[in-house]
């Protein structure tokens, strides 16, 4: 290549390095993109009390999502989560009210519940090798009727201290709630920078036999993972109860489609090995801007639907010439 | 000459990167004719047949097909053409019948409909002309191999191909299937059809053909006629370059006490029984044919594959190994045959494909990866292996063919070994690439390391190699040591002809 090119498109060069990078990472200029839109749209977007809405309404699905996000890395699925969340905001509310037992070993119960359940799903995945999306619907369908079977298809208020506090209380200008997605992002975050754990599970989603014979043991990993998952999930419907103080067996229903929605908008290929924290994140906040903008402008709630499997669709066919080595 | 041939080519060129897969190749095929085309792998067989078939594009050169030029731009083109080829993996439905199979194309033909007794018909008869009996309603799923093949033939025939191109047919068939395919071929000849036949097994080729066609090194060499060459003259017509200094030498390595040893491995039909031992600063060869069972042998070694029965002992001691971790425990180590399959990750970083076997190396406590750490250890390794890339922080798709393979090695030897199984290590490797990866195989084996040399070149295991075992149909053939290792030993015993 000849220097002159290169002298004529100093600048150009550069801007054209960027406008690629954004491309390339286009859950970023989708995310600038829907602010600035919101913004447009109506004035009280950006106003303390309604980012504050705004992080507070995905806190939940947000937890969610970021175990999904370590699943759909391994290369396998979940359409379970919403179901464990919504078995685990029951058990909680039912022990801490019916079982008079303390907040505390409540919530413990849920988190192993949620435990379990991935571990069930996991077993059946992993060592028994039934294809994960059959399995997690089974885990999703029995899931959801245990939480019918123990709330006796009815919601249970829960009144007990600890739970009021986390969905009324703040710390350094965020509410308690909030911080438990911080916490979690920051630690799935960390593990999938930052330790091999994380570079394992990408590295499994990515080619799980060269794994193997690289003599890691995959099958441990994987079902880690939907253990983890269950955890998250657990921890999810427990918050759940924290906010609206009340447990109820139709928590969670559809939560599922809009966690792989988020990890999907946030870069992650759903054949596994790519996906980060950091986007994932973003993509949460993405799709929930759409509820929290719509809701703002008085958008009827089925329009919504329809406007929100729109965007995702879109922004799916930016990622399409991204993802087409993989596909 | 040229006329009344079915096929000519002309002056073919075929260039992939730097390799000159095929150079200047003129060869003719004639009708009523089967017409076997023999050579080592690598000497541009493959590469002809893809070209006839319009699988691939020539680079340049001419192909006529009775008498009139065509250029190809598919292998839809060439179907047309009356060109079909039955390569190894075949191309059915497994879960269809024979009859959906063969009729794939044209299942109706007004309105969408199926008449299925009508096709069922045909089928048959289509089938009985070939020389066969097979219920058309069988699903192909259930049939046996070499009833699979059949139907393959006849989908080719029903398709109006007179040119049938068979690459490697034999290579799953056991010998009475294989008898079934020559009376199916002579059939077809009878009634006028081009047969081109390409295969390893000389006795077979023999018998077979009505002309042979040697290739060595991309050329044609050499020409025959039936009865004009027998198996001996064909491997000696196959053997082309001196076995010379091509290969690094190994001066002076003591061959100590014995690492590894496997007796009466056993995996299914493939796999029948196999024994080998091999020693600390020995390189062992595993040489065979496609099909033979070579890479499946070394795969229950390494605990890749569930083993049927056998035992395996390391440093004379019996070892369990149900798996790779195992096997890894042990010190027992694997280059995988495909690292497009399982040999890398190409979408992640050079540097956490050599790590991935030893993360523990470049973490600190709890797993937490020290990046400093791992970037000295993979740039030194790097280095060791001259490995040529932009940054260790590239993906390994970024690669070359070859720079691949060596990330596939440096990763495999990034862990101390007792033993390393190396299949096919210089698979897809330019010359240059492959000396510096015989250095450092030799390298690693004056420190003391046992190497098994798994390839299907023969060169390379007559160059590389101290200990030769050559594997059969699951079973070892026979067993050359020292000046014993040469080409037409190997290709004797492999091929089955007895030298």
């Amino acid at each position: 290549m000849s220097t002159n090119t290169n002298m004529a498109g100093g600048s150009r060069n550069n801007s054209k390095k960027v406008i690629s990078w954004l491309l390339k990472n286009n859950t970023y200029l989708v995310f600038i993109g829907m602010i600035t839109v919101c913004c447009i749209l109506s004035s009280n977007f950006y106003t303390m009390q309604n980012i504050t809405n705004l992080l507070k309404q995905n806190t939940i699905i947000g937890v969610i999502t970021m175990g999904m996000l370590l699943v759909i890395l391994t290369g396998d699925i979940d359409l379970s989560v919403g179901s464990i969340c919504g078995a685990a905001n029951v058990i909680v509310s039912v022990i801490a009210t019916r079982q008079k037992m303390p907040i505390e070993s409540a919530v413990f119960m849920a988190l192993a519940l949620g435990v379990a359940m991935g571990a069930a799903n996991g077993f059946f995945i992993v060592f028994k090798k039934l294809p994960a999306f059959i399995v997690t619907l089974a885990m999703m369908t029995v899931g959801r009727g245990f939480a019918y079977i123990w709330s006796k298809g009815a919601p249970i208020s829960v009144t007990a201290e600890g739970i009021k506090a986390i969905s009324t209380g703040y710390f350094l200008w965020l509410p308690i709630l909030v911080w438990f997605l911080i916490i979690v992002f920051l630690v799935i975050f960390f593990l999938l920078r930052f330790t091999s754990y994380g570079r394992i599970i990408k590295a499994i989603g990515s080619n799980a036999e060269a794994v193997r014979l690289a003599g890691l043991r995959v099958n441990t990993y994987r079902f880690s993972v939907y253990m983890i998952a269950g955890f998250l999930c657990a921890l999810a419907g427990v918050l759940g109860c924290a906010r609206t103080g009340v447990g109820s067996p139709l928590f969670g229903e559809g939560f599922e489609l809009d966690a792989i929605a988020m990890v999907v908008i946030g870069g992650a290929n759903l054949n596994g090995g790519k996906g980060d924290a950091v986007k994932t994140l973003v993509g949460i906040f993405i799709i929930g801007m759409i509820s929290n903008i719509m809701n703002l402008i008085n958008v009827s709630a089925y329009l919504q639907q329809v406007i929100k499997g729109l965007i995702v669709l879109a922004a799916i066919y930016l990622q399409g010439s991204n993802n087409k080595k993989t596909a | 000459m040229s006329e009344n041939c079915s096929v000519e080519m002309r002056h073919i060129n075929k260039n992939f990167g730097g390799v000159h897969a095929l150079k200047d190749v003129t060869v003719q095929f004639y009708p009523g004719e089967i017409h076997s085309i023999v050579g080592e792998n690598g000497a541009g067989k493959s590469t002809l047949i893809k070209i006839l078939s319009g699988a691939y594009m020539r680079d340049s050169g001419e192909i006529l097909i009775n008498g009139k030029k065509v250029d190809p731009k598919s292998t839809f083109d060439m179907k047309k053409q009356g060109i079909g080829v039955i390569y190894q993996e075949f191309a059915l439905a497994q879960d269809c019948t024979v009859a959906e199979n063969i009729f794939i194309h044209r299942l109706s033909e007004k309105g969408g409909l199926v008449k299925w007794k009508k096709l069922n018909l045909k089928t048959k008869n289509l089938i009985s002309e070939v020389g066969f009996d097979i219920d058309p309603t069988e699903v192909v799923g259930n049939l046996s191999v070499a009833y699979q093949q059949i139907v393959e033939i006849t989908k080719a025939f029903s398709e109006d191909i007179n040119v049938l191109i068979l690459d490697e047919p034999t290579a799953v068939l056991s010998p009475y299937e294989t008898q079934m395919l020559f009376e199916i071929l002579k059939n077809l000849k009878a009634k006028g059809a081009t047969i081109i036949y390409i295969s390893h097994r000389l006795e077979d080729v023999i018998a077979l053909s009505d002309r042979i066609t040697v290739f060595r090194d991309g050329e044609k060499k050499s020409n025959f006629r039936r009865g004009e060459i027998d198996g001996d003259g064909l491997v000696g017509e196959m053997i082309g370059r001196n076995p010379d200094t091509y290969y690094p030498r190994r001066e002076n390595i003591e061959i100590k006490e014995e690492v590894l040893r496997v007796e009466n491995l056993r995996r299914g039909n493939v796999v029948k029984d196999i024994s080998f031992s091999v020693h600390s600063g020995e390189v062992l060869g595993i040489a065979g044919l496609l099909g033979s069972g070579k890479t499946e042998s070394v795969r229950l070694v390494f605990g890749a594959d569930k083993r049927d029965g056998g035992e395996i002992y390391v440093e004379n001691k019996k070892v369990k190994i149900r798996n790779p971790h195992d096997a890894m425990r042990y010190g027992i180590n694997y280059l995988s045959e495909s690292r497009k399959d399982d040999g890398v990750l190409l979408d992640l970083e050079i540097r956490e494909n050599i790590t991935l076997s030893d993360l523990r190396s470049v973490s600190r406590r709890l797993g937490v990866l020290d990046r400093k750490k791992e970037v000295k250890a993979v740039t030194k390794k790097v280095n060791d292996f001259m490995i040529k890339c932009g940054s260790i922080h590239h993906p390994v798709s970024s690669l070359s063919g070859g720079n691949q393979q060596k990330v596939s090695i440096a990763k495999t030897l990034y862990i101390n070994n007792k033993v390393v199984i190396l299949d096919e290590p210089t698979r897809g490797v330019d010359v240059g690439a492959k000396v510096e990866i015989y250095n450092i195989i030799n390298e690693m084996v004056a420190g003391g390391l046992a190497v098994i040399f798994v390839s299907s070149e023969i060169e390379e295991i007559v160059g590389m190699c101290d200990i030769v075992i050559v594997i059969g149909q699951g079973r070892v053939m026979g067993e050359l040591k020292a000046e014993e290792i040469e080409k037409s030993n190997i290709i004797g015993l492999s091929a089955g002809v007895k030298s």
